[in-house]
């Protein structure tokens, strides 16, 4: 039955895959509305970043840039998770094949068995 | 009228396959329930933040005031600046606003939380419609069941 097994893994890898999507969206959605706000900003508006304990001043410039690179890179994970996301998934369905024509099989096999057995 | 539609749909199914429907229909408003929670918290934090960049007027410049180093820690200060505040935007960053900039800022992450809490309410009250017509349906089909 290491099919089962497999199966059971993989599942559980699609789990933890999902959980990676959604934190991801969340950080994604974190950042979009960072990026948001410093579209908003004037000139008078400094911007701090947290570092450690201490702010930190920062140009507009720079951290808007920041902010969007953040963004891109958040995207490309979103696309590569969702990619292994639909893999896993094509994965898990040719496992529920196999697994349902072994477990037929095993019916079948002990259909023929019974006859012989009452012999 | 779309939940009629599905109560039809559930109505063809056995007692077992309904269980289960009731089951996903519960966690899923647990999960709304939750969310719902989180966001009334979210809200209740942005009000407390207006309310606070309010104190923060001219009426009480270089009135004294004990700043929270920890949680159990509080140093004596004196207000100086009362026209600027520091606002946190997400993911670290912090913009220098005025009182009344802050104050626009938090009184439209309001608005745009209750928007957020008034649709839930109504998914969550759709979600609860259905585990209801579920239920219905369990009931009608077990006491059915108990008759010849």
């Amino acid at each position: 039955m290491s099919e089962v097994e497999e199966y059971q893994q993989v599942a559980q890898k699609l789990d933890n895959l999902i959980e990676v999507r959604q934190k991801l969206q969340i950080q994604y959605n974190e950042n979009n509305q960072v990026k948001e706000e410093f579209s908003k900003l004037t000139p008078n508006n400094t911007v701090y970043k947290i570092i450690g304990p201490a702010l930190v001043e920062q140009s507009q410039q720079e951290s808007k840039l920041n902010v969007d690179k953040r963004i891109e890179f958040i995207q490309s994970e979103i696309d590569r998770t969702e990619n292994e996301i639909s893999t896993t998934q094509q994965k898990m369905q040719t496992l529920q094949q196999t697994i349902s024509k072994l477990q037929q099989a095993q019916v079948e096999a002990a259909e023929k068995a019974q006859p012989a057995a009452a012999a | 009228m779309a939940s009629e539609g599905k109560a039809i749909d559930v109505s063809q199914l056995s007692l077992q396959q309904l269980s289960g429907v009731k089951k996903q229909i519960d966690e899923e408003l647990s999960h709304l329930t939750q969310s719902y929670a989180q966001l009334r918290r979210a809200m209740i934090q942005f009000k407390q933040s207006a309310s606070a960049v309010a104190e923060i007027n001219p009426a009480n410049k270089e009135k004294k005031v004990l700043v929270p180093l920890t949680t159990s820690l509080y140093v004596p200060g004196k207000l100086t600046d009362v026209e600027n505040v520091l606002v946190d935007i997400g993911t670290g960053y912090y913009v220098k606003k005025t009182t009344q900039e802050a104050d626009k800022h938090y009184k439209s992450k309001v608005d745009y939380v209750n928007k957020n809490l008034e649709t839930l309410q109504q998914t969550l009250e759709k979600k609860q419609d259905n585990a209801n017509v579920v239920v219905q349906i369990m009931q009608a089909k077990l006491s059915a069941g108990e008759k010849p």
